[in-house]
């Protein structure tokens, strides 16, 4: 097996990792730095990305075999490089380990989990982001000190400006801006107003003692939780009202977040996987109503800041959303080709009889497919 | 007609006293700006260099205060 990543829209820091800083609307392969290679290539043999993370302009890749690669703006340390290095314009290897197991990003920062269950942070962060104290708000790959008994972190979620970790027994940790009250219940600060940051890690509230599991996404400035029987946010909520309630048959597996607006994939009872949507529809955000009998389920799928994308079972990406760094691709069904609108679902990539889509990801105006050609 | 993508309160922005502008994250990567001058004037949209994205800046006139001290 081989694998491809290609990637389209907002690149004005190097994040696309195409060795240029031009935004693209059409697919092009990211470039990755390997070792015993003497140029950057676009064919990775040897392992592959399992998950790819973005933050406003950088974005992190987690390899199966536990390398993580970055690109994009290092201004700050965010890819995890050395602060000599401002950008890195192709895919290069973080430090020399070898034993990641999770990355999340954030604006200006990033968050990488090892097999230890060791957070490492690295970037800048003005609001708590990193988690260090409000003495720290920048740093290069570091250590993050938690004081608490981690058997094992299962997952790790950050936002533009916090981070939610996971741990044993669906305890949730968190550190960063909380103003809105999207890490659960704040403190109560000397002068008597809610604290609107949380310096250091701590144990976050959110009501769920009594929640045996639930399906969570940290928004913008909101989270939200699926426990069974329904869906609780937290946070600013304004146009967040569900429009329409999932019908009882329906269930929901994951729960995602643009910016603005709340997506959850919900089974149905022909077990096709369906978007549910609801929250800011400005730039056609919410998931479009299928138009094609051609789509009856969906088997990738991944949300970005304000545009969506997904797969189908003939291997046919589409986007939806706001387009207007090509992050959509191309136009296809508008009267105005300068049209940032995409309210509908726009043909993406069509793979090839030898490829398959494995992964999708979408970013900062950024969208990600991973392929894999048999050989 | 120019559509306003969301309200963002004035807290959220960062401030630099020095361009004297307040700045808050665009979902493109870019920053939504606006100076401290337009929000004297009774302007309340910030809008980001890169794309047409713009946002409502919410605050009160006495809000910009505090901004105002940190020029001294």
């Amino acid at each position: 097996m081989t694998y491809t990543l290609l990637a389209c829209g907002s690149n004005g820091n190097y994040q696309l990792g195409i060795n240029n800083d031009i935004d693209q609307n059409t697919l092009q392969p990211c470039l990755f730095e390997l070792p015993h290679n003497n140029k950057p290539t676009s064919i990775l043999t040897k392992s592959k990305p399992i998950k790819i993370s973005c933050g406003g302009n950088h974005t992190l890749i987690l390899f199966d075999n536990g390398d993580i690669y970055s690109c994009g703006d290092n201004s700050f340390g965010q890819c995890g490089h050395p602060l000599s290095q401002s950008s890195y314009p192709v895919f290069t290897k973080i430090g020399t380990q070898s034993n990641w197991k999770d990355i999340s990003c954030g604006w200006e920062f990033s968050m990488l989990i090892n097999r230890d269950n060791q957070v490492y942070v690295c970037g800048r962060g003005l609001k708590g982001e990193l988690g260090l104290g409000n003495k720290i708000t920048q740093s290069e790959l570091c250590l993050l000190g938690l004081d608490f008994d981690i058997e094992e972190i299962v997952d790790v979620k950050s936002s533009l400006d916090a981070t939610i970790l996971r741990i044993q027994n669906n305890q949730l940790l968190g550190w960063g801006n909380c103003r809105k009250g999207q890490l659960g219940k704040q403190l109560i600060m000397s002068n008597n107003k809610p604290e609107p940051i949380i310096w250091n890690p701590r144990k976050l509230d959110f009501g769920l003692e009594a929640a045996t599991n639930f399906q969570f996404s940290l928004g913008r400035e909101f989270s939200v939780f699926y426990l069974g029987g329904g869906v609780k946010i937290h946070g600013k909520s304004i146009g967040l009202e569900q429009a329409s309630v999932s019908n009882n048959l329906s269930e929901v597996i994951d729960i995602k977040t643009m910016w603005s607006s709340v997506h959850q994939i919900v089974r149905d009872k022909l077990n096709h996987l369906q978007i549910e949507s609801y929250g800011n529809n400005s730039h056609g955000q919410l998931f479009p109503e299928v138009q094609s009998e051609s789509i009856t389920d969906i088997v990738n799928y991944a949300i970005g800041s304000e545009h969506g994308l997904i797969s189908t079972p003939d291997s046919i990406v589409y986007s939806w959303g706001w387009g207007e760094h090509g992050n959509c691709g191309i136009q296809q069904q508008t009267k105005d080709a300068e049209d940032v609108t995409f309210d509908y679902l726009n043909l993406l990539y069509k793979a090839g009889n030898d490829e398959k889509i494995i992964l999708l990801s979408g970013g900062c105006a950024t969208s990600w497919i991973l392929i894999e050609t048999s050989t | 007609m120019e559509t306003i993508y969301d309200e963002i309160e004035i807290e959220d922005f960062t401030f630099d006293p020095i361009t004297q502008l307040f700045q808050y994250p665009c979902p493109c990567g870019d920053r939504f700006a606006v100076s401290l001058d337009d929000l004297q004037d009774g302007e309340d949209v910030a809008v980001c260099p890169s794309c047409s994205l713009m946002v409502r800046v919410i605050f009160d006139p006495e809000d910009l205060k505090e901004y105002e001290d940190q020029l001294n």
